[in-house]
């Protein structure tokens, strides 16, 4: 059992082909995580990689804290279920299940437990002796399933396990793997394209598309709470309705008008907008409205309520016996419709005397409806925003937003009416500056609360600690150089300053390096390193030696206290191993007679069944004979005659096929009860011959322990002294790995750990690659004799400043806005560098993330 | 109506199995032929080739293949029986490698590497024999029959192509089955891949034995450049020599039935397991 991290995963085909981009998540210890997307969307690769069966392009894979991407499958404690179930064939379903651990080399009789027990839980106890072949396909999955819980895996992965089931059968395993799930409290991840599993087995589910992931959350969150369009549409059948829509705020409520038909509008709350964009209720932005088929009603008591209804065309019915789903449109259609913008299904206890062509009346419930923009398809009204969108105003300096202020020197913004502005939630900083608000409400998403606050008579979102309290007073400030100002047309007048400085540079070794600037701390470093290594080993070398002189001692002290009973032991070994040999002749010979006997039986038994199909059809055949000819003397219709003729000849034609048919039926069955039998007799043999020559093994081992100890730790110690120089040798070539990043005239010595990541990302075209480092504004140290940047301003957003510096390399202008705390002067020549552990690393071409 | 048309289609069906029958029958007869009249002839005391059935019978032919030392036939069969075992047995082994490597593994030039190997082995082997026999000079091995065993081996991998088709029909998701219950490639080829390919062994081992059995070729070449003495022949050699000696005919004949013996022998062993079914419910299906 254990949790695992996925980050940055990333998997690239040779021909460029991205099938799985950034694919980041924490799965915890026995959660069920089911991966669901249409095909192609990159969900089994995913669980490939995690399986070890893909290689991982770029990004890091954590089972428990181990990272685990070079590591081999076997290694990995996973288990796999696959879709066509991959049994082995020539093997029996014991030794299928058996297999695994029989490579990992666990003692017979456990491995005997652990099948028995899993093949308890799974019901197969009857099958044992059973190959795959002759059983049926969720048998089969049963066995494979099987396969994998005995090894009592950390991870659980099914690659769609159900798809080559009937329905019915897979109904029965969904709800068997659910229970295993419970029983095992293990980490299981369960690939699947049918959302009907999704939903049903998930903790959570991962919802992908193209590669990427869309939304992660629990089942119910994402039928409720969809991110996208795709995701609403993706889940739930039958699917969403969805239509063309523009929202405009009236004084009361908000109003839904339809785009593409002429029908009442609908009329919504402000507070349910709360969290939509201004931009988005002016009633010219195209927007996707979405609702559930139970979220519209044409049902008397809904249609009572009176507000939103909307008048539906029925087009057909389909009845699901328990419902009716009530297919129609908004808009009058002729003929058979075909792809409509305003199809509609609503959900309906029965066909309610409607038939198709009738007008009816439907009440949407505006509670339950999502609203989607039309260009991105990501939903209007998230649970939790990521800005706030308010009115702003800017004259002669002054900005009006809470209350009027100075306006920041840095907003290139000299007038502005009836603007907005857009504060990212992170730009404002709680408990700092002097702008006042009060909590209106707190929603708790996960681990973080979400709070509304009021200020100036303005909502806008911040996140709080678990202390804060609806009604609350806090204080805040606001980083403007985060925020994005826009005009009452909507254009963007100021962009926010980029988040990260890019900086580009490429990936070069020692030798380079050192060669290229002859820098003497290089080779410094360097030495430093293996010292560091050599001292360490030298001091598990020593201990080493000291253990090994003390072990040997003891073990040179018990051989020669024991060298007496030497011979007696010899002797006992001798008759122990005459005896197990006699056993296992004795068995050997039990075997073959049994065998012999039960093809004889079988023989027989065959022999018999076959004179009983040869009598039958004898008789079968002198019957119709007989018939034949009475009916041909009595009858004298030239027409019943050649009938009766005609089917004579049919009877005559198809009678050594029929015959054939049942031959092969009959002696295939009793083939298969044979091979069955014979395949128990057989496991049962080859059993205990495994036992008897294990114990033979042991028994020789048990004597050279007791008769022989110091030869025995010699040879444990001289192996273990030969893994130990191994392993020192390669600390030492680990430690001679020193990488730099070259911007264009500066080396910068790469952490270790972030070089592995990069390695581990590309492999060997780091050395090909260009990388482009984003680095906070706050993560500039100044070192001398780094990158030359001259200051040339200073940008100043009120709470926070930025000196905007200039550089240059590789022929290209570097503009970078640094955060420190003491005063430049402007014009000044300044030495910076990136502090690499708190920057982002992207390989530039691809856009991989490898840090 | 419907009757008369149900018996005239009988009829044509009937016409034709008789036709069919009759072109197998005569096919059949044509190549059984050859192979009767050797059987025959080998038991005959004065040979003639003009008549099929031998005027006086006799079992002479037999015994002077064993007892005349100018025929050691027994060496013979022994020489090509040890060289066809060896090679069969270290061909079957590389052929199925090799098949595994290039139907499981992906490397670069995988693709280039099986269209140049299967071209290599269009062109028949003995238009290298000159060089061949330089490279058995070299390696000092060019004074021994059994220096065949390495000529025969040293190409087998170019037969891939059969047991690579094979190997492409057993799912992949087996191999993956093995590596996550703790196998290695190994571990697939020896215990999952080969228990499964029974058909397919059973024809390597039959063509890379019947191969070396029957070649004259290049044993007839190794015995002129070394200049070996009869006791080094293989039978293909030693049975040519007794051609056109009319002394030896009846002598040849009997030699050419005993040539048989081992090739039918080993196909009845096998045959059985030539048809036994494969991958039963491995996968679904």
């Amino acid at each position: 059992m254990a949790s695992l991290k996925l980050e940055h995963i990333y998997k690239v085909y040779p021909n460029g082909h991205k099938a799985v981009s950034d694919f980041n998540m924490e799965i915890e210890d026995g959660e069920f995580i089911v991966f669901v997307g249409p095909s192609g969307c990159g969900k089994s690769t995913t669980l490939r990689m995690i399986a070890g069966l893909e290689e991982i392009s770029s990004g890091e894979l954590y089972i428990g804290d181990t990272l685990v991407n070079d590591m081999q499958p076997k290694d990995r404690d996973i288990a796999m279920v696959f879709q066509n179930y991959a049994l082995y064939p020539h093997m029996t379903v014991y030794e299928n299940m058996a297999f695994g651990l029989t490579l990992r080399k666990v003692p017979r009789t456990e491995i005997h437990e652990k099948v028995m027990w899993a093949a308890d839980v799974l019901g197969l106890k009857d099958y044992l002796d059973r190959k795959p072949k002759a059983m049926s396909g969720g048998q089969r999955q049963r066995v494979s399933l099987g396969r994998a819980i005995l090894r009592n895996p950390k991870v659980m992965l099914l690659d769609e396990p159900l798809s080559n089931l009937d329905a019915k059968l897979r109904g029965q395993m969904r709800s068997m793997i659910s229970k295993l799930h419970q029983n095992l409290k293990t980490t299981f991840i369960y690939v699947t394209h049918d959302q009907v599993e999704a939903m049903t087995l998930g903790t959570r589910v991962v919802v992908m598309k193209l590669g990427r992931v869309q939304q992660i959350d629990a089942p119910q969150n994402l039928y409720d709470h969809p991110i996208n369009k795709f995701v609403a549409g993706f889940i739930g059948t039958p699917q969403m309705n969805f239509f063309n829509v523009t929202l405009k705020e009236e004084k009361d409520n908000v109003e839904i008008r339809w785009s593409d038909c002429e029908q009442p509008a609908l009329k919504v709350s402000h507070d349910a907008l709360l969290k939509a964009e201004k931009k988005y209720l002016q009633g010219d932005k195209p927007v996707c409205l979405g609702f559930r088929c139970e979220a519209v009603s044409a049902e008397e008591e809904e249609l009572k309520k009176g507000d939103n209804i909307v008048n539906v065309t029925i087009s057909h019915f389909e009845e699901l016996g328990n419902e009716t789903l009530i297919y129609g449109d908004l808009k009058e259609v002729e003929g058979l419709g075909g792809e409509s913008t305003t199809g509609i299904i609503i959900k309906a206890p029965s066909k309610m005397g409607h038939k198709p062509g009738d007008v009816i009346k439907a009440r949407i419930d505006v509670d339950h409806i999502h609203l989607f923009d039309a260009e991105t398809e990501m939903t209007i009204i998230p649970p939790v925003p990521d800005h706030s969108v308010l009115p702003v105003d800017i004259t002669n300096g002054k900005m009006t937003l809470f209350g009027t202020i100075t306006k920041p020197e840095s907003i290139p913004v000299d007038f502005l009416q009836n603007g907005t502005i857009s504060i990212p939630l992170d730009a404002i900083t709680l408990n700092a500056g002097n702008v006042e608000g009060k909590i209106l409400l707190i929603e708790k998403h996960g681990k973080k609360n979400l709070a509304m606050i009021e200020a100036d008579k303005k909502k806008l979102f911040v996140f709080v600690d678990g202390k804060a309290k609806v009604g609350d007073k806090i204080i805040f400030s606001v980083d403007y150089s985060k925020a994005t100002f826009f005009d009452e047309n909507e254009a963007v007048v100021a962009s926010p300053l980029t988040i990260r400085d890019h900086l580009h540079a490429t990936f070069v070794n020692f030798k380079t390096a050192y060669e290229d600037t002859q820098n003497p701390d290089f080779l410094a470093l360097k030495e430093e390193k293996v010292q560091e290594v050599e001292a360490k080993y030298a001091e598990i070398e020593q201990k080493f030696e000291e253990e090994k002189a003390q072990v040997l001692q003891e073990a040179a002290a018990k051989e020669s206290a024991v060298s007496g009973n030497v011979e007696g032991n010899k002797a006992a070994l001798a008759e122990a191993n005459g005896r197990l040999n006699a056993e296992l002749k004795e068995a050997k010979v039990n075997y073959s007679n049994e065998v012999k006997e039960i093809k004889a039986r079988h023989a027989q038994i065959m022999k018999e069944e076959m004179g009983k199909i040869d009598a039958m059809y004898k008789k079968m055949w002198e019957e119709e004979k007989t018939d034949y000819q009475n009916s041909m003397a009595k009858n004298k219709d030239a027409e019943s005659r050649r009938s009766r003729r005609l089917s004579y000849q049919v009877f005559k034609e198809s009678f050594p096929q029929m015959k054939a048919n049942d031959v092969e039926r009959k002696s295939n069955a009793l083939e298969f009860d044979k091979e069955t039998e014979l395949n128990g007799v057989k496991a049962r043999y080859s059993q205990k011959k495994a036992l008897i020559k294990d114990t033979i093994k042991e028994n020789k081992r048990k004597y050279e322990e007791e008769c022989f100890p110091l030869k025995l730790a010699e040879k444990a110690y001289a192996k273990k002294e030969k893994e130990l120089a191994k392993e020192k040798a390669e600390a030492i070539l680990r430690a001679q790995l020193i990488f730099f990043f070259k911007y264009d005239n500066y080396y910068q010595i790469i952490p270790e750990d972030i070089t592995n990541k990069i390695i581990q990302g590309l492999g060997n075209r780091v050395f090909t690659k260009i990388f482009r480092i984003e680095v906070p504004h706050y993560s500039f140290a100044e070192e001398e004799g780094t990158m030359e940047f001259k200051v040339i301003a200073l940008a100043n957003y009120g709470d926070v400043k930025f000196y905007k510096c200039v550089g240059e390399a590789f022929g290209e202008q570097v503009v970078v806005y640094i955060n420190k705390a003491r005063e430049i002067p402007l014009g000044s020549t300044i030495f910076l560098k990136p502090v690499l552990e708190q920057t982002e690393i992207y390989e530039d071409e691809l856009n991989i993330r490898l840090f | 109506m419907a009757e008369k048309h149900y018996a005239s289609k009988r009829a044509a069906e009937k016409a034709q199995r008789v036709l069919i029958y009759t072109i197998l029958t005569v096919i059949s007869v044509i190549w059984i032929f050859p192979f009767f009249y050797l059987i025959l002839q080998s038991f005959a005391k004065f040979p003639d080739p003009k008549s099929i059935f031998p005027t006086e019978w006799t079992m002479q032919n037999y015994a002077n293949l064993f007892t005349d030392t100018a025929t050691p036939f027994f060496r013979w069969w022994l020489n090509t029986f040890i060289i066809a075992l060896f090679t069969s047995v270290l061909q079957t082994v590389l052929v199925l490698m090799t098949s595994y490597a290039l139907s499981r593994l992906r490397f670069n030039g995988r693709q280039a590497l099986m269209k140049l190997i299967l071209i290599l082995g269009m062109f028949p082997g003995f238009l290298g024999m000159l060089v061949v026999y330089y490279i058995l000079e070299l390696l000092k091995i060019n004074t021994s029959i059994y220096s065949l065993i390495i000529v025969y081996v040293a190409s087998s991998a170019m037969s891939y192509y059969v047991a690579k088709g094979f190997f492409d029909t057993v799912p992949k998701s087996l191999d993956e089955a093995v590596m996550i219950d703790g196998g290695t490639k190994n571990t697939v080829f020896w215990r999952i891949i080969l228990p499964l390919s029974k058909p397919i062994i059973i024809y390597t081992i039959l063509v890379s034995f019947t191969g070396p059995w029957g070649d004259f070729m290049f044993g007839k070449y190794i015995v002129q450049t070394a200049n070996l003495q009869p006791e080094g022949y293989t039978v293909a050699v030693g049975l040519q020599g007794l051609i056109g000696q009319d002394s030896f005919y009846g002598t040849f004949c009997a030699g050419a039935v005993m040539v048989s013996i081992p090739i039918t022998a080993l196909f009845f062993w096998l045959q059985r397991y030539y048809v036994e079914g494969i991958a039963g419910g491995a996968v679904k299906g």
